[in-house]
């Protein structure tokens, strides 16, 4: 099992894809973060969170993007992680040097778990550093902020784990890279806001990547009526990725290799 | 040795592998012979539990998932080019390394094994299929299999690649491990093989050694030279032998060496020459697998080749 995981990390790590990602999420984060929101001072810097908003780093971070774009970056890892072993059919090796099926895939998960929680560390650090160092640098006058640590480590870690995990379980279902990929992309912007017109307002946020997105916004500085809190969404999410979990073990048991 | 009993495999309303047993004995190379679409593959994949079929396959008594590291019981190549083209054939060999457990350093052993030293850091990427079947070849002997299970590994290979692959296969089983290999280029598994295991259509149709496949089967001759040919051709029509008059002798069809003398010695005819003339391996495969091609292909008359 242990062999499993490490080579699962070596498998994550010796691949360009890997390192071509995770630049470009760095590169997005040097635009976003440290040039609009620090630099230039918001991408509306006539709005109430302006920067004199003692919550401004932390709302524009999470709630604009600054840190929910550059996540997407691991979750189009985590699909080719397990895309490419279809796409290469180095799946047969995978599932030779492994006595069980069941274990291949959680060593999957672990990699993929280890490696999302690790980047979405990293974005946590980095995207507020970037925009401060942004404000600075052009000698923006910044309010004294307000930074509620707890809630946004937890819920950027959750944020990216599950981001990570629906990219693994798409590579899964699909077995191929431009299914996952493109899946990954539609589903939340076109599928999921079209099944929405369906709902009501309070019944969308039962959606799972509308939940997934309410993780990180709702509720941030106070919630309103009706609105489910993210720590409710979070377990919104959690019942989708249970379910689609289900499915995607059965079907990696069953299935032939490829 | 490994056990295969009543493999099977359905495809839909195609049957791919039909109750399929054989054995494969350590200390010698088993050849699988078969045409295309033949389901020598997917025998192979079934073998190693990568699809999901009915029937049982056993590695010295136990099934491949008993084994807590597979990977140390059968080495496998089932295709030449399952590698990601980026990553480097060493890193490519190290992540297969890390999961079978094996120490890092037989990494580059294996890649002196096989000739691929030289470009390690390479991506496979751009291997040629030579190369690339190298490769699949270091793979498969990284833990120091017992077992190695190879489809058409040959493929691709140059002449000198080719007879190192015979070689090493020769020696490797020589060492006390069982070798099953497929492969279409039937001189190569009649000089490489000690067994050969025949399929068509799914079912299988010889499991014997090359040698006794060559001389049972109905093309295998015994070729006299005598100095009365005419009169041991009427001889041997009264035994009710089919023979055929060639330029220098006659060719006696389904019979041994031994009673063509005999009868020729009762007769009082000198023998000039007796021999028995096998048929080759193509022949007999080709013979083997009449009507049992998944796809037939028409020569340039349209009738089928």
């Amino acid at each position: 099992m242990t062999a499993g995981i490490k080579a699962e990390f070596r498998k994550l790590f010796s691949v360009r894809s890997t390192y071509i990602l995770i630049g470009l999420a760095l590169v997005y984060m040097l635009f976003y973060d440290f040039y609009i929101i620090g630099f230039k001072g918001g991408v509306h810097t006539d709005s109430i969170t302006g920067l004199h908003n003692p919550h401004y780093i932390m709302t524009e971070v999470m709630r604009a993007g600054g840190i929910a774009a550059p996540i997407l970056f691991s979750s189009i890892i985590a699909v080719l992680l397990m895309a490419h072993e279809y796409r290469y059919n180095t799946i047969m090796y995978t599932l030779t040097s492994s006595n069980s099926r069941n274990k291949t895939l959680i060593a999957k998960i672990i990699a993929v778990t280890g490696f999302s929680i690790i980047f979405s560390l990293l974005l946590e650090v980095l995207a507020p550093l970037l925009a401060y160092a942004g404000i600075h640098l052009h000698h923006l006058s910044l309010a004294h902020q307000v930074f509620y640590y707890r809630d946004f480590f937890w819920r950027v870690l959750f944020f990216g784990w599950a981001y990570a995990m629906i990219g693994l379980l798409l590579a899964i279902f699909f077995r191929n890279i431009i299914a996952s990929v493109v899946a990954l992309f539609l589903l939340p912007v076109t599928i999921e806001p079209l099944i929405g017109l369906l709902l009501s307002s309070y019944r969308q946020q039962y959606l799972p990547f509308t939940a997934r997105t309410a993780v990180l916004n709702n509720g941030l500085l106070r919630i309103g009526p009706g609105i489910l809190s993210a720590g409710r969404s979070a377990m919104v999410v959690m019942i989708y990725l249970v379910i689609g979990w289900i499915i995607a073990w059965t079907l990696f048991l069953r299935r032939d290799s490829n | 040795m490994i056990k295969t009993e009543h493999l099977s495999k359905d495809y839909r309303s195609t049957k791919a592998v039909d109750d399929i047993s054989f054995d494969i004995e350590t200390g010698k190379v088993t050849g699988f012979l078969g045409p295309n679409g033949a389901g020598k593959s997917t025998t192979m994949r079934l073998m190693l539990g990568l699809d999901n079929g009915s029937g049982s396959t056993k590695y010295d008594g136990k099934q491949l998932h008993e084994y807590s590291c597979p990977s140390s019981m059968v080495g496998i190549l089932l295709e030449a080019k399952a590698f990601h083209p980026t990553r480097s054939a060493r890193n490519h060999l190290k992540v297969l390394a890390t999961a079978g457990n094996v120490s890092l350093k037989r990494v580059d052993e294996v890649l002196d094994i096989v000739g691929l030293k030289d470009v390690a850091k390479k991506k496979p990427g751009k291997f040629s299929l030579g190369m690339s079947q190298r490769l699949g070849i270091a793979a498969a002997i990284l833990s120091k299999p017992k077992y190695l299970i190879l489809d058409e590994p040959a493929n691709g290979l140059d002449p000198e690649g080719i007879v190192w692959m015979r070689e090493f296969l020769k020696s490797y089983a020589d060492d006390g491990n069982g070798v099953f290999v497929s492969s279409h280029l039937l001189s190569e598994m009649a000089q490489m093989a000690d067994n050969v295991i025949v399929i068509g259509k799914g079912k299988l149709i010889a499991n014997t050694s090359i040698k006794s496949l060559l001389s049972s089967n109905t093309k295998s001759t015994v070729f006299v030279r005598s100095g009365n040919l005419t009169k041991l051709q009427n001889i041997l029509k009264e035994k009710s032998l089919q023979t055929e008059m060639s330029k220098d002798g006659l060719e006696v069809f389904g019979v041994k060496t031994d009673e063509v003398g005999k009868l020729a010695h009762m007769s009082g005819l000198s023998v000039l020459e007796l021999t028995t003339r096998n048929a080759s391996l193509e022949d007999v495969f080709l013979e083997l697998t009449e009507g049992k091609e998944e796809y037939q292909a028409r020569n340039p008359k349209g009738t089928k080749s």
